[in-house]
């Protein structure tokens, strides 16, 4: 059976501002009312999804992009990127490879997740070389460190 | 849309329902989980949300929130989500509540988060078949009936 996309039912998402904590002067003590929730009420009306599709069917379509991907994080708190870095996707031996053509790295995994996983961490790595204080590099390494620091800068905050 | 920084994502997280207190804007997450147990596939969850919460975003973002079976990585639900981020000097917290979503078989699932095409985070969610509980077996012993 082919597969048929059809609408979800109801989804519905916010974009909210974080929580604040509210805590009392240390003189006026615990007091009854401070133990007790603050006052519920519903929430306003929330933002329709723009776009909800389930998709239906014994076949469903595949999720791995075709040819290429972008990568947008580096799981690290230390560095964040500048622009996505554009991967070609391809399969090898039942396992998904990632690469990027411009320093000529990969990842791999079992899934396209896990091959963005294993391609994150070898990219960190290989930042934190090259930019290790006592580091002599080469031309060729030089040009590396160059592109990575066009993708990938030190976060400050 | 597509100059806004990339943002990060801190943290991102499925549970059963989020709520947001008026007043501080405190959300409670109540019943996060990563498994699923169920006597019967196909199933469908009934309540189900997402929380995310971002940093460095500002500006106008399409984000994608696909479902993806992880065995084949076939995608069984698509959720398309445009916001305005106001401020990128504090956090954000993005809140999907979603019905009825399906998994068709156990197996290993996977939420992941995109900003148009680009790939920012993901969760992994286990369903599990399991044996029946409760109830009486049938055909019922003489002693139950």
């Amino acid at each position: 059976m082919a597969a048929v996309a059809v609408e979800i039912i109801k989804p519905t998402f916010e974009i909210l501002t974080p929580g604040t904590l509210e805590v009392a002067e240390p003189s006026s003590g615990v007091t009854k009312e401070a133990l007790q929730l603050p006052r519920q009420t519903p929430p306003p009306p929330q933002q329709p999804m723009t776009q909800a599709v389930l998709i239906m069917g014994s076949t469903l379509p595949s999720a791995r992009p075709e040819k290429q991907i972008c990568l947008g994080v580096l799981r690290d708190p230390e560095y964040r990127l500048r622009k996505p870095i554009p991967l070609s996707v391809s399969v090898e031996e039942s396992e998904v490879v990632l690469a990027w053509s411009e320093i000529d790295e990969f990842g791999r995994g079992e899934t396209t997740s896990a091959a963005l996983d294993d391609f994150g961490e070898t990219l960190r790595e290989l930042y934190s070389k090259l930019h290790a204080p006592e580091v002599r590099l080469g031309a060729d390494l030089q040009r590396v460190k160059q592109v990575l620091d066009e993708y990938i800068e030190p976060r400050t905050r | 849309m597509a100059d806004a920084p990339i943002p990060s994502v801190v943290a991102m997280l499925i549970c059963d329902q989020i709520i947001n207190e008026e007043g501080t804007n405190k959300k409670s997450l109540i019943g996060v989980f990563e498994n699923v147990n169920s006597p019967i596939f196909p199933l469908l969850i009934p309540r189900l949300a997402v929380y995310v919460k971002l940093v460095d975003a500002r500006g106008v973002y399409l984000f994608k929130l696909r479902f993806v079976r992880l065995k084949d990585e076939s995608l069984v639900a698509d959720f398309g989500i445009q916001g305005n981020i106001g401020d990128s000097s504090h956090h954000s917290e993005l809140v999907l509540n979603v019905g009825n979503l399906p998994i068709p078989e156990p197996g290993k699932y996977e939420f992941q988060l995109y900003y148009e095409d680009i790939f920012l985070h993901r969760v992994t969610i286990d369903a599990v078949q399991v044996q029946a509980q409760g109830g009486i077996p049938w055909p019922p012993s003489p002693s139950k009936l």
